[in-house]
């Protein structure tokens, strides 16, 4: 294990609705996908080439750092196949379709996406650069939406770093992952729940941390 | 495990009509921001990768009913239309503290292409693994973001990057007012020829004497409309990548292309000659690992895939009761 400076080279805008990116998190999802498990809830616990913190409740691994050139948006959207269910291919037995509420309501959600300063995103880790490589260059989309183009990776670099005093974690008193609030270094955190490891989505799993700041 | 990314360069057969919004009666074309290499902004026109995605998932779709050969003799639910066409939705029915994994297994054996896609059915969302990208205007302003094999072939080609605004024209079309024609008036029961005549004439009238009023409540139900649209001819840079972890992967994901590029036709006035993209060139890379890739010219003349056939076929029985009873 060693210091490393993971950097995402983007081709597109990112949409980045939950804020930051954990590389964990992104650690977690590609050997998901290498090794094929299926969705959530996991049958195993997923292990990742990234070091623990002592206590083994998370890793040593921030969350992306980054900045926001430009803003832009666009729309989700979904409706009924109603030119379909027209054609003989239709059962008779549709005789009427709700598009306003219901199974076949038609939606249009806007969807703030993100122009990245230098089209790039930063990690900081320690981990197995050789491991990290391999499980990130499966990741090739990152972020929301990745299944309709957004946040498309056109390179992924693994770079060993210099560590500074709190590597990876703590940067000039600002926490660069949720952390438990009394973990060495921070200085005047700003504090949220937020669940510490992955998966992030978990929510019944919140406690109380000092929290990154910026929304990329 | 390898990803299959495929991308193709298409050429706009027809005019694209594809519209992001309208403002009174003109419609504007589809477009995204990019940054240039100066680090500036503009807005390019696009095909959006959810009308691209979309197009695949139908071709799929059909595909997948013609295999089984029962795209002429099924009449679908609301459910499975849903399902097969815009990728079905959480319906809340079942137990959602359960994750039903043999059920999530027999869905993506009946129907191959559901694990490409993904969709919801029942209690649970079915992730996807396949990824695509907007259909972007090959243009001045993007030609730093081509593929370098696009590059190449440009330059083989001897074609020259315009702007993106050249690619774009506005024209416009008006839908007629039938009682505006004599021979057509005729057609009319003889009190319906006279009030479209008296309503003519009181427009006349209204004009005449500049009574906006009067000429707002007889005036005729012609309707000009604008749209910008990309002109024929235009090159648009498009690709999809998908994770495959079977050869059956790959065969859906081949026969989803294949049907897609058979009939590519995408945004609106499709009825009036709009919409139709030729693939002209293709490339095709293989990404096993960090250091196990392939990359090569690909043909654009894909076939329907002899396994996803034969897979689909046998399971032709399965695949009518599961769409008969899917809630999605």
């Amino acid at each position: 294990m060693e210091p490393l400076h993971v950097t995402a080279r983007l081709l597109t805008a990112i949409a980045l609705p939950g804020g930051p990116l954990a590389l964990d998190a992104l650690l977690a999802a590609a050997v998901c996908r290498r090794d094929d498990i299926p969705p959530p809830p996991p049958v195993r616990p997923i292990e990742i080439p990234v070091e623990r913190e002592p206590g083994g409740r998370f890793h040593l691994a921030t969350f992306s750092l980054g900045a926001a050139a430009r803003y832009d948006h666009r729309w989700v959207n979904r409706r009924f196949p109603i030119e379909i269910a027209q054609t003989p291919l239709g059962s008779l037995r549709i005789r009427r379709v709700h598009i306003s509420g219901g199974p076949a309501k038609s939606y249009r959600i806007p969807l703030e996406t993100i122009h990245l300063e230098a089209r790039r995103l930063d990690w900081y880790a320690v981990g197995e650069r050789r491991e990290i490589e391999e499980l990130l260059a499966i990741s090739r989309y990152i972020g929301k939406r990745r299944a309709v183009g957004l946040g498309r990776v056109e390179r992924w670099e693994v770079e060993p770093c210099e560590p500074w005093p709190g590597f990876p974690l703590v940067r000039d008193g600002r926490a660069l992952r949720p952390l438990p609030p009394d973990w060495p270094g921070l200085v005047e955190p700003v504090m949220e729940y937020r669940t510490i490891s992955y998966p992030y989505w978990d929510a019944t799993a919140r406690v109380l941390c000092a929290v990154p700041e910026g929304v990329c | 495990m390898e990803i299959v990314r495929y991308e193709f360069l298409f050429e706009a057969a027809q005019p694209i009509a594809h519209h992001s919004e309208s403002f009174g009666n003109t419609a504007v074309a589809m477009r995204r921001k990019i940054q240039l290499e100066d680090g500036s902004f503009v807005e390019i026109p696009i095909v959006t990768a959810d009308a691209m995605r979309h197009a695949l998932r139908e071709a799929s779709s059909f595909a997948t009913l013609d295999a089984a050969g029962v795209l002429n003799d099924i009449a679908l639910e609301e459910g499975a239309m849903r399902l097969l066409f815009s990728g079905g939705m959480l319906t809340g029915k079942g137990d959602a503290s359960a994750i039903k994994l043999d059920a999530y297994r027999e869905m993506i054996d009946v129907v191959p292409a559901l694990a490409l896609f993904g969709g919801c059915a029942g209690n649970r969302a079915v992730p996807g693994r396949l990824n695509v990208d907007d259909a972007t205007l090959v243009c001045e302003e993007y030609a730093h973001y081509l593929p370098a094999w696009v590059t190449a072939h440009l330059a083989t080609k001897g074609r020259h990057l315009d702007t993106c605004r050249a690619h774009i024209e506005e024209v416009q079309r008006v839908r007629g007012d039938a009682l505006l024609d004599p021979g057509k008036r005729h057609l009319l029961s003889p009190g319906a020829r006279a009030n479209a005549e008296d309503r003519l004439l009181a427009s006349g009238e209204a004009h005449e004497s500049g009574d906006e009023k009067a000429a707002a409540s007889s005036k005729s139900t012609m309707m000009p409309r604008r749209f910008e649209r990309i002109v024929q001819g235009s090159l648009l840079v498009w690709g999809l990548e998908a994770t495959c972890y079977t050869p059956l992967d790959r065969d859906t994901l081949d026969t989803a292309a294949a049907a897609f590029l058979s009939m590519a036709r995408v945004g609106g006035k499709k009825a009036t000659g709009h919409g139709l993209l030729r693939a002209v060139a293709a490339q095709k890379e293989t990404l096993v690992s960090y250091t196990e890739r392939t990359v090569e010219a690909c043909s654009i003349s894909f076939r329907m895939g002899a396994l996803f056939r034969a897979h689909v076929a046998e399971r032709k029985d399965r695949l009518r009761a599961f769409l008969s009873t899917v809630d999605a």
